[in-house]
């Protein structure tokens, strides 16, 4: 693993300090309680990018938007295109717009502990309304007439306000109040007053993308404190659409909330069906599990060319001190993407398309490859039947970007060598260093991410003590971790902590099957106890792969976390209604089936009462 | 427009004072002490080392030393750093830095690796459309904490000549290259012309703002306190956000002569640049100047009998031909002569509590790599001024101790790397953000592998520095 991935992956990596309750088996999933008095929302970057293309009715495909309108440049701050140093890089899209990341709440984004504000996103938020504000004079949704821009000026003006009306409703999920749409107005006529039309057009949508209405999903609270009231038909419809598809309601599902189509649990639950249905949901559930597994992360990995570049058809080192490596970046933009793709069709294909379950995605052996990785996968991987993915992707080789078609095609893998997610080469390579693989931040990924198990903070200096991450030593990879936790201040915790990595042994640092390390035959076997007392013994990653699908407390842990990215709440285990959903689960294994049941449950129609009044039924 | 008087009469003060962080709220207030400033100043191509290093007699290579400059005369600094001699007493001088962390971070150019990790400490992103940091670079990591909220955060300037541009050095906190103005003349409009002054459509711009922010206060009431605290500080950002809008736009300061709209020479574009941020500090329309200098002509440093591009024609040949080496080594001279007037230019403007705006600022020279050989083994910065966190008026130095492999040219060792190298750079930044204020032990990375898999801690700041 690189370090620049370090801050997030090692700190996980080196909090193998158990607390001593987790370590006794006691700490239940979550550990707060749910906060009293939770904050509003904020749309995440994802959840916004896609709300706006919904908005202005453009794909969700940058290419494919139209250039950014002239009008643009008069009222957005001046962002000048890079020039580049040797040679202009490929212009931005004009659609995502780059907002930071937020600082997230164990590895989730949309969770109102992890959304902290800062002004640098502020002056974002600013930006990204003016740069998008232009566009809706070139929305095929945005007039409510046809050929805005050739009617007389007072009908241009008459079919404005009513477009921009019908625009805020959206933009702010519901009917506006008769105050909201007055001062809607009032704004609306001081623009048009001050300027030309289409600038005024294009302010007050600025003005209303920066509202609180649209920015944050607001759900006032109300009801006596300390019970769930439930949401009005609006709240639950932008709930429903944000969980399910990052982004807002579409028309059937306002046209649902109107009529009362979301008052009932069937209805929620049907609506859940046809949204699931719709192929906006596909990329949501997928960034749910990239930020489950932690794979969003895969672009930055950076397995040495010493260790693997003679697996691509290069030389370990370069011929000549002198030259510049273009080669090795030329061979692992490709494979970066190519992680990220696979891991992205396994979730989509498994979900979708596929058996649908916890099982399934924990275990089956087929997935896609490309080119890229074929390498990393060996002659045991088949090419299946089945349509091939071609996706553009971006990379930067010798200072210039480049753009490039990567093909993917589905194959299927060893039965012996590979079993669901936690054996995608994302996972993998992520969970090791340059030259070896991580067994702690494997088995903290794991034990973290999938047990709901939490980590300590390391003693300091802890890092200091892992084994030199090089290619030749009179060990294997797993004595030389061992040794280094072997004293009795680390082995409280990594006797906990290693197994769950060492399981993964038999896969290097760019996650290829390996039988044996440093000449020795791999043993990936061990055994662990999960907090609540499970105990697993395991033969290798496959076969704990499997047993990890089955687990009690994985499955519990995956419905936990899928609620609580639901609801944008950092979720106590103990949470009503809760078990009634894990049991569920257990018992029917269908990812599905808990989406629908999490839309239709009191905890995700409910939110906390706090004495409060008000909101927009 | 949404000013801060309104603010106080809608009762808004308190809710905020409760919500923004206490770093914002400082900002607002008028410093009890002097107002510090920084500037970035990077130019291309490293430094060629023999010609800038100094040696003198009796030091021993194996241990650190230190080496007061202020009693030498001018004929004692090295070719290179001889311009800054009248300013040797604000000098630091640093001789035993690597960009260790470039050379082991995998694949990509070595010049964008190399600003990458110059500036922000930290790996470079090439799985994208242009090369992305991870972090961001210092300057944006000390604006975020000494800029006013009424005023420009920071200004990125970029001299491009007719070859290479600046390179691309200022990060934002979201990773993303900030873009610089090339030009004095863009600079000055930017930091005094219409579009800070008031312009129709930006002062329509601000008008989103302040409907958002209205739109805010009419819905504050329907929240209990604890939704209201977040909202509060979104939107005392935004309120904030149009106040420095509007501060801009109404600034009163007495702005320099409009430069030219190009420059015949590359060094009158520069003296161009060092008068608008002279003019923006002293009317503190911002505190944090980046300052990127392209490719200078090689007629600029009498080289262009050899060459006439830097980069093709000189830098990449220093190894191999002794002519080649001494002419890079008048390009660093040449530019350490733009440096010192630079830093002459800020002394001559008076600070609003006295002395000069230079007694108040921090200057930090560096490179996107140690040599023109695109090497990362010796990297040189010097630092002028910030006197009131460092001892300054010295030379130091450090052995390379550091278990990381340096490439090296054959020329200079067989095998082509060294087994060592010097303290990794990112020690430098720390040293410079705990001058600027900023209570940091890392900038960038913590620590990084070397390619023998030792564990490298590049937190901290450099040994001897503090005043």
């Amino acid at each position: 693993m690189r370090h620049g991935i370090a801050p997030a992956l090692l700190t996980a990596a080196l909090s193998g300090i158990l607390a001593p309750a987790a370590a006794s088996g006691q700490t239940a999933p979550g550990r707060t309680a749910l906060p009293p008095d939770a904050a509003p929302l904020a749309l995440t970057p994802a959840e916004y990018n896609n709300t706006v293309a919904d908005l202005f009715g453009f794909p969700r495909d940058g290419d494919r938007w139209p250039a950014r309108p002239a009008l643009a440049d008069r009222i957005s701050p001046r962002r000048e295109p890079s020039r580049g140093v040797f040679t202009a890089p490929p212009p931005p899209p004009v659609w995502p717009w780059r907002f930071p990341a937020e600082t997230g709440s164990e590895g989730f984004e949309g969770i109102a502990e992890g959304q902290a504000p800062s002004s640098y996103q502020v002056e974002e938020l600013h930006l990204a309304a003016m740069h998008f504000a232009s566009f809706a004079l070139v929305s095929p949704t945005f007039f409510a007439c046809d050929g805005w821009g050739g009617l007389p000026a007072a009908e241009q003006a008459a079919c404005a306000w009513a477009s921009l009306g019908r625009f805020a409703r959206r933009a702010y999920r519901r009917p506006l109040d008769p105050g909201e749409r007055r001062r809607l107005e009032a704004f609306w006529r001081a623009n048009a007053a001050a300027g030309p039309l289409d600038e005024a057009v294009a302010l007050t949508v600025a003005g209303i993308l920066q509202t609180p209405t649209f920015h944050f999903r607001i759900e006032p609270r109300r009801g006596p404190a300390g019970a769930r009231a439930p949401l009005s038909r609006w709240e639950l419809a932008s709930r429903l659409s944000y969980f399910l598809w990052d982004s807002m309601p579409d028309e059937a599902l306002f046209a649902a909330a109107e009529a009362g189509g979301l008052d009932t649990r069937a209805g929620i639950e049907a609506q859940a069906r046809r949204m699931l249905d719709d192929p906006k949901a596909r990329p949501a559930v997928v960034r749910f599990h990239h930020q489950w597994l932690g794979t969003g992360d895969v672009l930055l990995v950076a397995p040495a060319r010493r260790a693997f570049g003679p697996l691509f058809g290069l030389d370990a080192r370069l011929a000549t001190a002198r030259d510049d490596d273009v080669e090795w970046p030329a061979v692992m933009g490709p494979v970066r993407h190519s992680m990220k793709l696979e891991t992205e069709l396994f979730v989509e294909g498994t979900v979708f398309d596929g058996a649908g379950t916890f099982t399934a995605l924990m275990t089956d052996h087929r997935g896609y490859m490309s080119d890229a990785t074929a390498p990393i996968y060996g002659d045991g991987a088949e090419r299946l039947e089945g349509p091939a993915v071609t996706r553009t992707i971006d990379l930067v080789v010798a200072s210039i970007g480049r753009r490039k078609p990567l093909t993917l095609y589905p194959a299927s893998f060893p039965p012996g060598e590979r079993a669901g997610v936690l054996t995608l080469p994302s996972v993998l390579a992520l969970g090791a260093y340059a030259v070896q693989p991580g067994p702690i931040p494997r088995g903290v990924r794991v034990l973290e991410r999938l047990a709901c198990m939490h980590l300590g903070t390391p003693v300091q200096g802890a890092e200091t003590a892992l084994p030199p991450d090089t290619l030749t030593a009179e060990s294997t990879n797993r004595e030389r971790t061992a040794a280094a936790t072997r004293p009795g201040t680390c082995n409280t915790c990594h006797r906990t902590i290693n197994p769950p990595g060492f399981a993964f042994e038999h896969y290097d640092a760019i996650g290829r099957w390996r039988s044996h390390d440093n000449g020795q035959a791999v043993d990936a076997s061990g055994s662990l106890t999960l907090a609540g007392g499970e105990r697993i013994a395991f033969a290798d990653g496959v076969d704990f792969a499997r047993q990890l699908a089955a687990s009690r407390r994985v499955r519990d842990c995956y419905v936990l976390r899928w609620t609580g990215y639901a609801l944008g709440e950092r979720l106590d285990a103990a949470a009503p209604g809760l078990d009634a959903l894990q049991a569920g689960f257990r018992a029917d294994d269908s990812i599905e089936t808990l989406l629908v049941s999490i839309a239709g449950s009191d905890l995700f129609r409910r939110r906390p009462g706090a004495g409060a009044t008000g909101g927009h039924e | 427009m949404i000013s801060r008087r309104r603010v106080l009469r809608m009762g808004g003060l308190t809710a905020l004072g409760a919500a923004v962080p206490d770093a914002a709220l400082r900002a607002f207030t008028p410093e009890a002490g002097p107002v510090r400033r920084l500037v970035v100043i990077s130019h291309c191509h490293g430094w060629p080392y023999e010609g800038w290093r100094m040696r003198p007699a009796g030091r021993s290579a194996d241990e650190p030393w230190t080496l007061d400059l202020a009693p030498l005369a001018a004929g004692y600094l090295s070719r290179a750093l001889a311009p800054l001699h009248p300013h040797r007493r604000r000098v630091l001088a640093l001789d035993g830095l690597s960009l260790a962390t470039a050379e082991l971070d995998a694949g990509g150019n070595r010049h964008d690796r190399g600003w990458i990790h110059a500036w922000t400490g930290d790996n470079a992103d090439f799985a994208a459309r242009d090369t992305r940091s991870v972090s961001p670079s210092l300057d944006q990591v000390v604006a975020a904490h000494v800029a006013r909220p009424d005023r420009l955060p920071s200004l990125e300037l970029s001299l491009d000549a007719a070859l290479e541009a600046g390179r691309p050095i200022s990060y934002s906190l979201g990773g993303m290259r900030l873009p610089a103005e090339r030009s004095p003349l863009g600079a000055w409009n930017r930091v005094f012309g219409p579009a800070s002054s008031g312009d129709a459509v930006g002062r329509r711009r601000r008008t989103t703002l302040d409907f958002a922010y209205r739109e805010y206060r009419e819905l504050a009431p329907r929240f209990t306190a604890g939704e209201r605290a977040r909202l509060e500080t979104h939107f005392g950002l935004v309120e904030r956000l149009g106040h420095r809008l509007e501060s801009l736009a109404t600034l009163a300061c007495e702005a320099p002569a409009q430069p030219a709209a190009e420059f015949e020479r590359y060094d009158l574009g520069f003296d161009a640049f060092t008068d608008v941020v002279a003019a923006a500090f002293g009317c503190d329309i911002t505190r944090v100047v980046t300052l990127s200098l392209g490719e200078m002509p090689t007629a600029e440093f009498g080289a262009d009998h050899i060459s006439d591009k830097v980069h093709k024609g000189i830098a990449h040949y220093i190894h191999e031909d002794p002519a080649k080496y001494a002419a890079m080594t008048d390009y660093v001279r040449h530019h350490a002569a733009q440096v010192a007037r630079f830093v002459s230019t800020l002394e001559a403007v008076p600070d609003a509590g006295g002395g000069s705006i230079m007694d108040n600022t921090l200057v930090v020279w560096c490179s996107e790599l140690g040599d023109g050989w695109h090497g990362y083994c010796h990297y040189c910065p010097v630092l002028v001024g910030g006197e009131w966190a460092f001892a300054t008026g010295r030379y130091l130095y450090w052995p390379h101790e550091t278990p990381a492999e340096m490439r090296v040219p054959s020329q200079v060792l067989t095998g082509g790397a060294t087994r060592f190298s010097g303290i990794p750079h990112q020690r430098m930044l720390v040293s410079v953000a705990r001058a600027m204020g900023l209570d940091l032990d890392h900038v960038g990375l913590k620590h990084a592998r070397g390619q023998r898999g030792d564990f490298i801690d590049v937190s901290g700041p450099l040994p001897g520095l503090a005043a």
